[in-house]
């Protein structure tokens, strides 16, 4: 007569425990790590594409303001810290571009004032093309992060004034 | 009771080879799947600075031809606005290309392409743009003027 032997299988050793659980939070921390990494930079991107919005924004509203203006004055503020454009539309709107103290505002005669961005620019130039028709307006864009290099860009417009 | 049932439990001592091989085809997967999201997260973006800065610059070499006068409007413009030096902010591998032909449609009036082309980034991205425009005489000529 035959014996059957069945053997009892055994629970997990510590070891095997410890083993098991030591591998999975390597594995957690690997993946939380780079989806970490992958938000951050989703947040990056998406800080990105609302300056760049912003920024195209500006630069309509400023080609816009040129194109119906007819006169431009460029006015350097106290020890050159600051910048002014002053617009004078062919209606009689006055509009004054203004950048001090990290802020850079439009005022307009008529719409009050509206703050265009802050703590994001470096510095803003205004120029004037030789035969004062041309305006250029040039931003310098603080990096995103802390060693990334400033983003410069600039706009021009055409004055709406007598032209050959 | 059976006798000859005899059963035999194995001794299971690790993972076996395919096991360990298969988890980390699937974490490789996962792994190269994020990165390469992220990669085309960077590609995009760049992709959109470029188009970007390259509208600008079409713009503002069209709002110089609106301050340049009527007649002075010819390849020798052309080229002297195709200087990259006075667009820094453009991708390094840019090319600018503009083009004033007198338009086919209408007399007195010329016809300005700006084409700005780069090679970096994507194949499948466009990497050039396109903008025109026509500019008429300011100064009204008539048969009889003379």
């Amino acid at each position: 007569m035959k014996s059957t032997c069945i053997k009892p299988k055994t629970a997990f050793t510590l070891i095997e425990m410890c083993v098991v659980m030591a591998l999975l939070a390597i594995m957690m921390m690997i993946v939380g790590a780079i989806l970490v990494g992958v938000m951050q930079l989703e947040g990056a991107e998406a800080g990105l594409r609302n300056r760049n919005l912003s920024i195209a924004a500006l630069s309509n509203q400023f080609r816009n303001d040129v194109r119906a203006s007819s006169k431009v004055e460029i006015i350097k503020t106290e020890n050159d810290k600051g910048t002014k454009l002053k617009l004078e539309s062919l209606l009689g709107e006055e509009i004054i571009y203004t950048y001090e103290k990290d802020q850079f505002l439009r005022r307009s005669s008529q719409g009050g004032q509206r703050l265009l961005s802050f703590s994001i620019l470096e510095n803003v130039v205004f120029n004037l093309n030789e035969i004062g028709q041309l305006v250029e307006f040039k931003l310098l864009e603080k990096g995103v992060y802390p060693k990334s290099p400033v983003r410069t860009f600039s706009f021009r417009a055409a004055l709406n004034g007598d032209r050959k | 009771m059976n006798q000859h049932s005899s059963i035999k439990f194995g001794k299971r001592k690790g993972f076996t080879l395919t096991e360990i091989v298969v988890s980390f085809s699937i974490l490789l997967t996962l792994m190269v799947v994020i990165a390469q999201t992220t990669f085309w997260c960077f590609q995009e973006r760049l992709s959109n600075d470029n188009r970007f800065l390259a509208n600008q610059v079409a713009i503002n070499i069209l709002e110089e031809a609106r301050v340049t006068d009527w007649e002075k409007l010819d390849s020798k413009w052309a080229q002297s606005v195709q200087n990259l030096t006075h667009h820094s902010a453009l991708p390094f591998d840019s090319v600018i290309d503009v083009k004033v032909s007198p338009s086919k449609e209408f007399k007195l009036v010329k016809d300005i392409v700006v084409q700005i082309r780069w090679t970096s980034g994507r194949n499948i991205d466009p990497r050039e743009i396109n903008l025109s425009a026509s500019f008429a005489s300011r100064i009204l000529k008539t048969e009889d003027a003379k």
